[in-house]
């Protein structure tokens, strides 16, 4: 799946630790929120950059340690509808202060992109393939917004 | 009222382009239906069982002559000359094509109105008291904050894919025509002993299959942290509603199955975690609002002029207007006008376009312009000086719109039913047309009193039918429609759900079946003055059974 960051299709060195292997000490891996709750300790000589999937029925508050200390978190939306997403990557921006990269993978809609822009995500991991125009087109049509969220660049009456 | 600054305009055009955009892709096939569906749903756009709906929204219920103007304009322009306003203060057109929906919201956008948020799994249209601002026993208007809750959950980034739909309502009075208690979130604005404004909040209310009387969750609010909490229970809510059975997704449920106590310490733990400095009002920006709701320049108007009782004296069908249609005013010497949209056998809740433009005209010369949608599907003038009522229901007359009933018995609240839903499982029009006629003689209305009847045409409940005095729910067994009736319900400060009577009835036999209870009603008061729900909470269901099912 193309990683879209900034708009346009970016080389990505992430990959996602599964159940049994081990990556190499110095690649960018991204660990499942319980395999890290297992294996944190065999963690300690990683010498590669540390991401944290987190599924949607977590609450990021009360993993605020893990948190802080991953350089990567990537959120998920299974469905297009499904909007836990949202509200878990405002809490960790917004509450947490988390200031890393953000990421969602799953079902997303271009339409959807604005959004999850303005909860804070930056970038995505997505299913199906990626249009720049319509992207472009949908992130930029409204530069207004009643609501100031974490690095919003929408207009609020100023 | 509240007008758009250059900025509200900004936001609605850009929404309506963005719409334009996604109906384009629609049309071309880029877009399915199914990913189609949500983004015209966040738009107010329905799939009916022959058509197209557009519900518009009309926030808080509150009209100008010049919005209305439009809506007649885009009734003729677009659809078959009428509208329907709707329990939710808005209004539908049953009949546009999708092709010009997008140049329905760029009218809409002229007169600083839009779909946005009117379906969807999203935050609804606020509604609010149709009496707001002039009713005599409020605390404030409470459309102030009800403006301000539009534009907060106006495209939320992270309140548009909720579980399911999510509904606001705000009374400032301590009579509730909003139905505050059956909504996800009720919202009683009060003032505390020192006079600061602030919000008594209840939650979980609704209607549906599992209708249930909203809990509180907060004696008191302060206005500046009335967002902030509002986002930490919907944040609670979209975090851990259910998505697995859209039936049990509402918060209602969430509310039920965690326990108000269990509910109210999580919303509370996120309100005490947010950041709320960037989550409340910007600085001004509620005193900004309330300067639009600032009462009209009453001109000094005299009360209980002779001229009205001289034309009450004269006019028996004027004086039965103004006994069942005009409230108190706050102001003295005006009052409030109730314009039914209940004529005797006709379809609850549609106006015409040249309806539309008659009641904007009158709102213009008697009412500064101003017009209200009551959830129970009616219009209000809200300012109309004593001495100008005669004239102003003379001219009503003529358009069928003079029908002296609010609050009585044929004043039903009735959906759309099978005449035009498609999840509907029995027809509600009908039934309401066939009870109205029944009851149309005006003596007899008076005789019975108060008496709240409202329809749905399937277990939805948009017709209120939960909170009905009489209840009527369309149901459908084996391809034959039937009717079940409740009673006891009430949608006001009592709220309450009404209990199933028995056996249901055929559309030919319901409004027999509620002449029987209007009898046993009438034999049962013991004064006049005691209402059919008073006599019902008194005597319970049994006298009436018996009287329904007794020779059966
Ligand atoms: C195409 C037509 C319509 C469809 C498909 C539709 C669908 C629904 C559904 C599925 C529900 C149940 C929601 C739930 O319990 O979770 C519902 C409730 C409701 N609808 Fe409608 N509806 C339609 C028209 C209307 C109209 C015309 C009105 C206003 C007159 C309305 C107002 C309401 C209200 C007040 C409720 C119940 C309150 C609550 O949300 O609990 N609906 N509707
Ligand atoms: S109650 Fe049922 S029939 Fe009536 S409008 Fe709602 S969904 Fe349709």
């Amino acid at each position: 799946m193309p990683i879209i960051k900034d708009g346009a299709i970016i080389e990505d060195s992430w990959t996602v630790l599964d159940e049994e292997s081990d990556a190499p000490s110095s690649a960018d891996i991204i660990i499942p929120l319980n395999i890290m709750l297992e294996k944190a300790d065999r963690l300690s000589n990683h010498s590669g950059r540390i991401g944290l999937l987190i599924p949607n029925d977590v609450a990021v508050e009360d993993h605020a340690d893990l948190i802080a200390k991953a350089d990567l978190v990537v959120l998920e939306l299974p469905a297009f509808t499904d909007g836990r997403a949202y509200s878990q990557a405002r809490a960790l921006r917004e509450d947490l202060g988390f200031e890393k990269e953000l990421r969602v993978k799953g079902d997303v809609l271009v339409d959807q992109a604005a959004y999850l822009l303005r909860c804070g995500f930056d970038s995505f991991d997505f299913e199906g393939e990626f249009d720049a125009v319509s992207w472009e087109k949908s992130t930029n049509i409204m530069t207004t917004g009643y609501q100031r969220t974490y690095r919003d660049k929408l207009s609020y009456r100023d | 009222m509240y007008v758009y600054d250059d900025f509200d305009e900004k936001f609605v055009r850009e929404r309506a382009a963005q719409f334009r955009d996604q109906v384009e892709r629609r049309l071309s096939g880029q877009l399915s239906e199914a990913h189609f569906r949500p983004l015209r749903l966040m738009n107010g756009v329905y799939l009916q069982l022959h058509a197209y709906m557009l519900r518009v929204a009309v926030p808080y219920g509150t009209l100008s002559s010049k919005q209305m103007r439009q809506l007649a304009m885009i009734a003729t322009k677009y659809d078959k000359g009428y509208g329907h306003f709707t329990t939710r203060q808005n209004i539908q057109f049953n009949w546009p094509k999708l092709k010009d929906l997008p140049d329905i919201l760029d009218d809409l956008a002229d007169v600083g109105m839009h779909a946005i948020q009117t379906s969807g799994n999203c935050i609804r249209n606020v509604t609010s008291d149709q009496w707001a601002g002039v009713a005599a026993d409020e605390v404030t208007d409470p459309r102030p904050y009800a403006e301000l809750m539009r534009q907060w959950s106006s495209l939320h980034p992270e309140f548009s894919y909720l579980p399911r739909k999510f509904k606001i309502a705000i009374t400032g009075a301590s009579s509730d025509r909003a139905a505050i208690a059956f909504h996800d979130i009720g919202i009683q604005v009060l003032k505390n002993d020192n006079g600061e404004i602030g919000f008594a909040v209840y939650v979980g209310g609704g209607l549906g299959r599992t209708p249930m009387v909203g809990k509180k969750i907060r004696d008191f609010i302060s206005l500046e942290d009335l967002l902030p909490y509002l986002v930490a229970i919907l944040r609670a809510y979209n975090l851990e509603g259910r998505r697995d059975n859209k039936y049990k997704a509402r918060i209602k449920i969430l509310v039920h199955e965690t326990g108000i106590d269990e509910f109210k310490a999580k919303v509370e733990k996120i309100f005490d975690g947010l950041e709320k400095e960037k989550l409340r009002a910007p600085a001004g920006e509620i005193e900004r609002i309330q300067g639009f709701f600032a009462l009209p320049d009453y001109a000094s108007a005299e009360a209980n002029p002779e001229s009205l009782s001289k034309a009450r004296s004269e006019n028996p069908a004027f004086d039965a207007w103004v006994n069942r249609n005009v409230a108190e005013h706050k102001q003295a010497g005006y009052a409030i006008a109730n314009i039914s949209l209940k004529p005797i056998a006709g379809i609850p809740g549609d106006a015409t376009s040249e309806q539309m433009n008659l009641v904007a005209d009158l709102a213009e010369t008697y009412s500064f312009s101003e017009i209200r949608v009551s959830h129970e599907q009616n219009l209000v003038l809200a300012h109309v000086k004593e001495t100008d009522l005669f004239e102003l229901w003379q001219a009503l007359v003529p358009a069928g719109l003079a029908t002296a009933n609010i609050g009585a018995i044929t004043d039903m609240i009735t959906c759309p039913g099978l005449d035009y839903c498609a999840l509907a499982t029995a027809r509600s029009i009908p039934v309401a047309q066939k009870i109205s006629e029944k009851f149309a003689d005006q003596k007899r209305q008076e005789e019975i009193g108060d008496l709240k009847v409202k329809i749905s045409g399937c277990i939805n409940a948009c017709g209120h039918h939960h909170a009905g005095h009489i209840g009527i729910l369309g149901l459908n067994k084996k391809g034959e429609e039937y009717y079940q009736i409740t009673l006891g319900g009430s949608g006001d400060q009592a709220a309450a759900v009404g209990e199933i009577l028995g056996p249901g009835f055929s559309g030919d036999d319901v409004a027999g079946a509620i002449d029987t209870l209007v009898n046993r009603y009438v034999e049962l008061r013991n004064e006049t003055s005691e209402t059919f729900l008073e006599v019902v909470k008194r005597v319970g269901l049994e006298p009436f059974k018996e009287a329904l099912y007794a020779d059966h």
